[in-house]
């Protein structure tokens, strides 16, 4: 079972009667497998928060459907071994840390002293046990943040979907958001989370979907979609010029001179090779032949580019590779 | 092949499984149990005052009327003003009723009083309007509209529109009698309200005693004997009782003088000429009927009422005020024996057994007893109006002409209000002796200031049973 | 059924801490006490005048507490996006609305029983130190007696309905117009009576007007929140009761009004996106 499906989902917004409709959720189709970390990006706007929404049944799709932990996502019985930490998250200003998550606790269905003991069990592990008795209204963007993933998790959930973990955190706090994502997966339960900073997504997740323009334009394990393609080869040289390369020295891009230090890029191994003959021919001494693999950040752009031109993704591993 | 389930069905089945339609079913469940219990929870509003005038347009002449009216003084309509107050009456008749006060208390020393106080109705109108219930005000404003407006019509209307939608306020129908009391020629009337007033719970005790005497005054004798004679054998404080008792003998009294002075009208207009005496009546033909039953009558009271009566007289009676029953002449009570020889009495005598008198000139018939009361009535008002003017001028009057003049003059200028001193010298000359025919005129002393009563008139009878009783103790 | 009344405790703690709760309730308080200042220039009738004050105040202000808390408590959920984490739990919901109405009943209840309370002590004082009534008049209705309180009970299920209506007023449209919507549900309905006289009128056979308006009339007459039924001050500050029979038709009137409105609000809020 997986614990998150959805299948051919559409969402679409309607902001005003006389407005055009306007496509939030494309034919979105994927799912997760149970216990491994799932990290959902796309660029704003492109429908990750509305995909978490529907799948939390905050959205109704206008066609498709998407199931939790196998149950239809606006049975309340699906969600209650879920947690989730929406995008800057609000409280009730007025009470303070432990009033709040006793209030989420017993909306989840636990009880009595199990309820006490659980809520500063996780105000320990989020780091606000110093203020748990002050006003949640006092409290910075960060604990606010810390709150959240506490309410998220105080229940022990199965799954916990998180819309932007790290957002408002300092990087202190992002490693350790980053930990308690670890030691949440490490413990069984299944994390799918959003998130735009891609160190991150490239660090913590098994695998990695990414939507663009309410489609899903890739996913599969971080590994394959940044499948070693090499994009250049940077040489470096010294005691050559571009035209001393001859022939090779046309496809050289990023050309530039440190005194005596040549750098330049060509764009595949082939060039290289030719480049670095070129330049053992002439005389000057190669100091360093590096080549340059694609980032996730650059898969991501590259995705991006392609989704809105509208030229259906190129084979190598990407859209639907992974999602059967 | 599967039969085709009817769409409808299907689809409606589908539909019932929705949340959302669900709850819609919920909610028309329970806007039907509204509608229900609304019905029964709105009865207070079906019968109370809301009427089709509120929405009935005035038109231009009642716009008219209200600028009017105006004189400067900004006063929404009374309708409008019910719905600016937005179900709280109560509170905007308060807010009215305060600006009334400040109204009258401005206006009241105006110098003509009348069209000042036009505006007053109006307020109080609107009080009304606003807080139907509010008993109190009503009453006020009657008062104020009868005693600073001079407008009894609008004070009485006031009272009984209040009084009919407040059943259990005593005081709102005896102000209206008291206002129609002074009303000339709605005696009535007056009457009317004061029994309505007795018949509503907390009235005074001291009512049941005012209503026969208004209903004599009304001219309605048979009524006030009926409901005196009621009160007497109903029970109540002694004193009420006593007091019962002597308003008995007095309306006795006066209808058979009326029934009498009937008689003698009959005779002269069958005849032509005044009887040279009373006892040419009877023999002249069936003139005293009404009188002999109406005598009859009166015996089976006064005789029914023996025993109580004799139980009224032994307790204590009276305060004070009341002088001891030894003091009062012994009178002549009423001879059964007589009666139970079916024979007239050799003359006729009313309840106090004095003569009736007759002046053949004339043709007036008086009764002796009632004569000597309201004589004495008459000179009480007179020495209360002699102390008065003394109070007013440091010294007493010159003569009883002088005292009327005074008196006339007081209520030609409004400044008292009608009430017994006015009526019975409010005309401005002396009162005439009930027994002026046989001489009698009301004397007055001017250096002492004080009024002269021969010996045989100071006495004022009453029924011979009450010296009876007393005798016997 | 046990997570509506967690969510009602916690909307109570919250709404109990508004501070426009405090300033509507001080302001109510404020203009019950002035009863006593206007009653001195009446004529003797200052007792009548703080009973209509402070009847009339505990109503007004109470509904005005309940809408402004109400549409101001939804908007803040709704809008601040507190809701999101409460609906991703096991929560269904119409557990949640009616939990925010259960919070906000007893919020508005206390406010409204609280000047109360002040006002009865008030009264109290007065007819405790006011001169003996004067010869011949009725004895003035007493500070504690039964309509009084009828009326303020019938006050407190006025505020039932109201809070039903902010709160739904408050879930399907935007802040301002939610509280303003509010406002004119409570001023028209202090007029129905006057609709229901208007259908009549409007009736073919009673009056002029057409057989249409008679029915558009009476079925806005059925459908509107008849808040005037709440009101019996009119015969209450002078001392007369309403029936019991009466009094329980109106309870569940208030209560049955009350369950279609958040009926239709849970229905709206099922289908609601919150994107």
């Amino acid at each position: 079972m997986h614990p998150i499906e959805t299948r051919d989902l559409t969402v679409v917004y309607r902001t005003g009667v006389l407005a055009r409709p306007h496509l939030a959720l494309d034919g979105l189709t994927l799912h997760i497998e149970e216990g491994e970390v799932f990290g959902f990006i796309g660029a704003n706007g492109a429908g990750k928060t509305t995909t978490i929404k529907t799948l939390l049944g905050l959205i109704l799709p206008t066609r498709g459907e998407c199931s939790l932990l196998g149950k239809s996502a606006r049975d309340p019985v699906a969600r209650r071994e879920i947690g989730f930490l929406p995008e800057s998250p609000y409280f009730y200003e007025y009470l303070d840390a432990r009033e709040t998550l006793t209030f989420y606790a017993q909306l989840s269905g636990l009880d009595g002293p199990v309820v006490a003991a659980r809520a500063d069990e996780v105000l320990e592990r989020v780091g606000l046990a110093f203020a748990a008795d002050r006003r949640v209204g006092t409290y910075s963007r960060g604990m606010r943040q810390r709150l959240g993933l506490a309410q998220a998790i105080i229940h022990k959930p199965r799954l916990a979907i998180l819309d932007e973990p790290m957002s408002g955190l300092d990087p202190l706090g992002r490693r350790d958001v980053r930990a308690l994502i670890l030691e949440l997966a490490r413990g069984g339960v299944t994390v799918f989370f959003s998130s735009h900073i891609l160190s991150d997504v490239e660090a913590l997740c098994d695998r990695v979907g990414v939507v663009a323009d309410g489609k899903l334009v890739a996913a599969g394990p971080v590994a394959e979609l940044t499948t070693p393609r090499v994009k250049a080869v940077e040489i470096r040289c010294s005691g050559v010029s571009k035209k001393d390369l001859g022939k090779a020295g046309e496809t050289v891009s990023e050309y530039r001179e440190d005194g005596e230090v040549v750098t330049f890029e060509v764009p595949d191994e082939t060039s290289a090779d030719k480049a670095a003959r070129a330049i053992i021919k002439k005389g000057g001494s190669l100091k360093s032949l590096v080549p340059v693999k694609e980032s996730l950040e650059e898969v991501f752009s590259r995705l991006q580019v392609v989704s809105s031109d509208g030229v259906s993704p190129d084979a190598g591993g990407d859209a639907e590779g992974g999602a059967t | 092949m599967t039969p085709d389930r009817p769409p409808f069905e299907e689809r409606a089945r589908r539909l019932l499984r929705r949340r959302d339609v669900r709850f819609l079913l919920v909610g028309v469940g329970l806007l039907v149990v509204s509608m229900v219990a609304q019905v029964p929870a709105a009865a207070r509003w079906r019968e109370a005052r809301l009427d089709r005038s509120y929405f009935v347009a005035g038109g231009d002449a009642e716009r008219q009327e209200i600028s009017r009216l105006s004189f400067g003084m900004y006063l929404p309509h009374r309708r409008w003003l019910y719905f600016a107050s937005m179900g709280n009456g109560p509170l905007a008749a308060d807010a009215v009723w305060i600006k009334s006060a400040g109204y009258v208390t401005r206006e009241f020393d105006a110098k003509y009083k009348g069209l000042k106080f036009e505006w007053l109705r109006k307020l109080y109108e609107t009080v009304y309007d606003l807080d139907d219930r509010w008993a109190k005000a009503a009453h006020v404003s009657a008062m104020i509209l009868s005693a600073v407006r001079q407008d009894p019509e609008a004070a009485v209307e006031m009272l009984h529109k209040s009084m009919m939608r407040n059943p259990d306020v005593w005081y709102l129908p005896y102000q209206a009698g008291v206002t129609c009391l002074l009303w000339p020629g709605h005696a009535s009337d007056a009457v009317g309200y004061f029994r309505e007033a007795v018949r509503r719970p907390g009235h005074p005790a001291i009512l049941e005693q005012i209503i026969p005497r208004l209903m004599s005054e009304a001219g309605q004798l048979e009524e006030a004997v009926r409901h005196a004679r009621g009160r007497y054998f109903v029970g109540g404080p002694k004193a009420l009782r006593v007091g019962v008792v002597r308003q008995l003998a007095e309306f006795v009294s006066v209808l058979l003088q009326r029934d009498l002075e009937e008689a003698v009208r009959r005779f002269r207009s069958e005849r032509g000429r005044l009887p040279a005496e009373l006892s040419e009546l009877r023999a002249a033909g069936p003139y005293m009927i009404r009188f002999d039953v109406h005598y009859g009558e009166a015996v089976v009271l006064f005789e029914e009422g023996h025993a109580r009566l004799m139980a009224l007289y032994r307790a204590p009676v009276g305060n004070a005020r009341t002088p001891p029953l030894a003091a009062l002449a012994v009178r002549g009570f009423i001879n059964r024996a007589v009666l139970e020889k079916k024979a007239p009495p050799p003359e006729a005598r009313d309840a106090y057994d004095l003569p009736f008198l007759y002046d053949p000139k004339t043709g007036t018939v008086r009764s002796e007893g009632v004569a000597l009361i309201e004589a004495q009535r008459t000179r009480a008002v007179i020495r209360g109006a002699i102390r008065h003017f003394a109070r007013q001028f440091g010294r007493n009057p010159e003569s009883l002409d002088e005292l009327a003049k005074w008196v006339a003059a007081d209520v030609a200028r409004g400044k008292t209000i009608a009430d017994d001193r006015s009526r019975r010298l409010g005309g401005g000359t002396v009162p005439v002796h009930p027994l002026a025919a046989w001489g009698a005129r009301y004397m007055y002393d001017p250096t002492r200031g004080e009024l002269v009563v021969p010996e045989e008139y100071r006495v004022v009878p009453t029924v011979r049973k009450v010296e009876e009783l007393k005798a016997e103790d | 059924m046990k997570r509506a009344l967690t969510i009602a405790r916690n909307t109570f703690r919250e709404a109990v801490r508004d501070r426009v709760l405090h300033l509507v309730a001080a302001f109510g308080v404020l203009v019950l006490l002035s009863g006593k200042v206007i009653g001195w220039v009446s004529v003797g009738e200052d007792i009548k005048i703080v009973r209509d004050i402070g009847l009339t105040s505990v109503g007004f202000f109470g509904a005005m507490i309940a809408l402004f808390v109400g549409t101001g408590l939804i908007q803040r959920e709704l809008g601040g996006r507190t809701i999101y984490t409460i609906l991703a739990r096991p929560v269904a919901r119409w557990e949640f609305i009616i939990g925010k109405y259960l919070g906000l009943l007893g919020t508005v209840l206390i406010a409204t029983a609280g000047m109360a309370v002040v006002f009865l002590v008030y009264l109290g004082i007065m007819t405790a130190l006011a001169p003996g009534a004067p010869v011949g008049a009725t004895a003035a209705p007493s500070a504690f007696g039964w309509p009084v309180f009828q009326s303020l009970i019938l006050s407190g299920f006025e505020m039932v309905m109201m809070t039903a209506l902010a709160v739904f007023f408050s879930s399907v449209s935007t802040p301002i117009l939610s509280a303003v919507f509010t406002f004119f549900a409570y001023v028209a309905g202090q007029f129905a009576s006057s609709v229901s006289l208007l259908a009549e009128m409007a009736a073919p056979k009673g009056g002029s007007g057409s057989w249409l308006g008679h029915v558009l009339l009476d079925v806005i007459y059925r459908v509107m929140p008849n808040l005037d039924l709440m009101n019996i001050r009119d015969s209450a500050t002078h001392g007369y009761a309403v029936s019991a029979g009466q009094m329980v038709w109106t309870i569940v009137y208030a209560i049955a009004y009350a369950g279609v409105v958040l009926a239709v609000t849970c229905a709206a809020f099922e289908r609601r996106n919150m994107p």
